[in-house]
């Protein structure tokens, strides 16, 4: 199939970025890397009348590594981009691990960091991470700019809380903690497949006991999935501990769709196992890091 | 594929009733719901645009509701969906009940969904997800509805 | 803002000019108004991997680009991977392994084979078969292109080949 008709602008500018969503925002989409809607288009499931192309705004083209302020990644920024950056394995060992899970290497050379986030799909491993580690989005538009943390910027299927006139610039990745314990974990019939479930935890100790503890789980809902009652059953636990009721934990705690690749119940369940491999691991990385030998 | 669910809507169980025979009521409650026309007492023909985020697909479905039975404080019908649209096809049977709770109504509604076509194909996995989202919305929008519909004159029933 | 645009940019080491539709895909681009059809479709979402071209030197889906997001830019398809009729490394290992059949996948993957060996030129099996990951086969069960891709990085390196089937 091929893409429906649309005009088609491509900004040299941030302003005139926002000057087009202003504008058109109601009827147009933003086309960054297009793994996402390119497919869309190609299949005439979306049919906007405008595709904002923002491939030329070089003011979003930013990729910033600060000891204060962790990561900024711009809205044109592609995953391969950000996974190949030699400061990244330091500066963020959850995303080093995450980005090389997501599709193909030809996806990620074009594919956005910024663009997944915006996409929302619920299997998605960026919004999960986002959400695992307090990431901040900056939400632009004419009118001004506003900060929207992770947890609010996720509302559900392809559905975040940006308005029709409104572009994700950058995403904030705040500064990671060395001590820190972190691991993905994802289940997919083939690597790159779309996750059937997934998990991703980052875990802080402090003297060999879980000081806090952030279990994402995705791919199983609308959105991300934060399993709060299981962070804080895990507080005051220590390395190996309890790893069978973490699981069981999940289990019951995550919600589930089904679908023909796999029932609730089972995702429920795999996401609860993942979740046990997740921890374990993450508490090898927080021992390894010394601090909480 | 199943849509199966309950929710608690703040409102009286014979307004909730009633509204199922109010076809401007029901269009504007749709999600994505364009039009409603009504074709005789217990039929109509929507035109309804369905999707989430860019991913929309229009239908024109026809709605048949059967087999309604209404007691004193519970109801229920039976509800056939045939669309058709330009990602293929949607149907949906089965039963929608109503409940009188001290505090509104329990709406609860067990449906077997068919969905083909093109938006199928590409977005299965999202869809039983997605009908649930567009039901939850559609119940969300004729509770707003009706409780606006209250006048502020008139005594709560409830609450 | 119209809907179509004229791009200009180098497709196999010849410069291109085109007036193109803006909702055309550069994969179509290459295959209708190029006449370079070595670049197959195959879904069209991105999952197949047939339609992999080199943009700037990096493995992209060709259907999931527009043609006007290539202006300026350096296009290689699987007819720019050789010169002069001379078959590259790769393109010989592949012939050697039986790596091809209805040969359906084979432009995506050596497109897609070419660009990881330039970045990991001595790869394990392992990483062969993560790196292929992102192309279908429906033909060969992937096991002639696995150690056709070996065998080329050994010929292009030298080095003793880390497989553990025999080259």
């Amino acid at each position: 199939m091929k893409p429906p008709l649309f005009s088609y602008a491509d900004p040299e500018s941030l302003q005139e970025t926002l000057e087009l969503l202003a504008v058109r925002g109601d009827t147009a989409k933003v086309l960054a890397g297009g793994q996402s809607l390119m497919p869309l288009l190609n299949f005439r499931l979306a049919r906007p009348e405008m595709i904002v192309d923002i491939n030329r705004v070089q003011e979003l083209h930013t990729l910033a590594f600060s000891d204060s302020a962790g990561i900024r990644v711009g809205a044109t920024v592609r995953q391969r981009e950000l996974e190949r950056s030699s400061a990244l394995c330091t500066a963020n060992p959850l995303l080093a691990e995450a980005l090389p899970l997501i599709g193909h290497f030809q996806i990620r050379n074009r594919g956005t960091v910024c663009g997944s986030l915006a996409h929302a799909d619920p299997a998605s491993e960026l919004p999960a991470v986002a959400l695992a580690v307090d990431a901040e989005m900056t939400v632009v538009s004419r009118g001004g700019r506003r900060i929207v943390p992770a947890d609010d910027f996720f509302v559900s299927y392809l559905t975040t809380s940006l308005a029709a006139d409104e572009l994700l610039a950058d995403v904030s990745f705040p500064p990671w903690k060395t001590q820190d314990g972190w691991a993905i974990e994802e289940l997919a019939r083939r690597a790159g497949d779309f996750a059937l479930a997934g998990i991703v935890v980052r875990l802080s100790a402090e003297r060999g006991t879980c000081a806090a503890a952030r279990i994402v789980a995705f791919g199983l809902g609308g959105r991300p999935q934060r399993m709060t009652a299981t962070e804080q059953a895990m507080l005051g636990s220590t390395a190996g501990e309890a790893i069978a009721e973490i699981e069981q934990a999940v289990r019951s705690e995550v919600e589930s769709e089904g679908d023909i690749h796999a029932s609730a119940e089972y995702r429920s369940e795999v996401a609860g196992a993942l979740a046990g491999r997740a921890v374990t691991r993450a508490w090898e990385r927080a021992i390894a890091t010394g601090a909480n030998a | 594929m199943r849509l199966e669910a309950s929710r608690l809507i703040a409102a009286p169980l014979d307004e909730v009733w009633d509204s199922l025979d109010d076809p401007e009521l029901l269009a504007r409650c749709g999600p994505g719901c364009k039009s409603l026309e009504r074709l005789s007492e217990d039929e109509f023909l929507a035109d309804l645009e369905l999707g989430v985020a860019a991913v929309k697909g229009r239908y024109r479905a026809l709605v048949k509701l059967s087999d309604k039975r209404r007691e004193e404080d519970r109801c229920r019908l039976h509800v056939a969906i045939s669309g058709e649209g330009t990602s293929g096809f949607v149907n949906g049977d089965g039963e929608v009940f109503l409940e009188r709770q001290s505090d509104g109504t329990l709406v609860s509604y067990r449906i077997e969904a068919g969905i083909g076509g093109r938006l199928a194909q590409v977005g299965q996995r999202l869809l039983s997800g997605v009908g649930k989202l567009l039901a939850g919305q559609f119940l969300a929008k004729l509770e707003a509805e009706l409780g606006s519909r209250r006048a502020p004159s008139e005594p709560q029933a409830t609450t | 803002m119209s809907d179509r645009r004229t791009v200009l940019l180098t497709v196999n080491g010849s410069r291109v000019e085109r007036e193109v539709p803006v909702r055309l895909t550069l994969a179509d681009l290459l295959r209708d108004s190029l006449g370079l059809t070595g670049t197959h479709l195959g879904c069209e979402q991105g999952v197949c991997g047939a339609c992999t071209v080199m943009l700037d030197g990096e493995a992209v889906r060709s259907c999931l680009l527009l043609a006007v997001q290539a202006h300026d830019k350096d296009v290689t398809t699987v007819e720019g991977l050789s010169w002069g009729g001379v078959l590259t490394p790769l393109q010989e290992a592949f012939h050697l392994h039986h790596a091809l059949q209805c040969g359906f996948c084979t432009p995506g993957i050596l497109v897609s084979a070419t660009a990881f060996l330039r970045e990991t030129p001595d790869p394990d099996e392992a990483a062969v078969r993560d790196a292929l990951g992102g192309n279908l086969c429906r033909c060969t069960g992937y096991s002639g292109i696995v150690r056709a891709i070996l065998d080329a990085a050994q010929r292009m390196n030298g080095s003793t080949s880390r497989s553990s089937a025999d080259a």
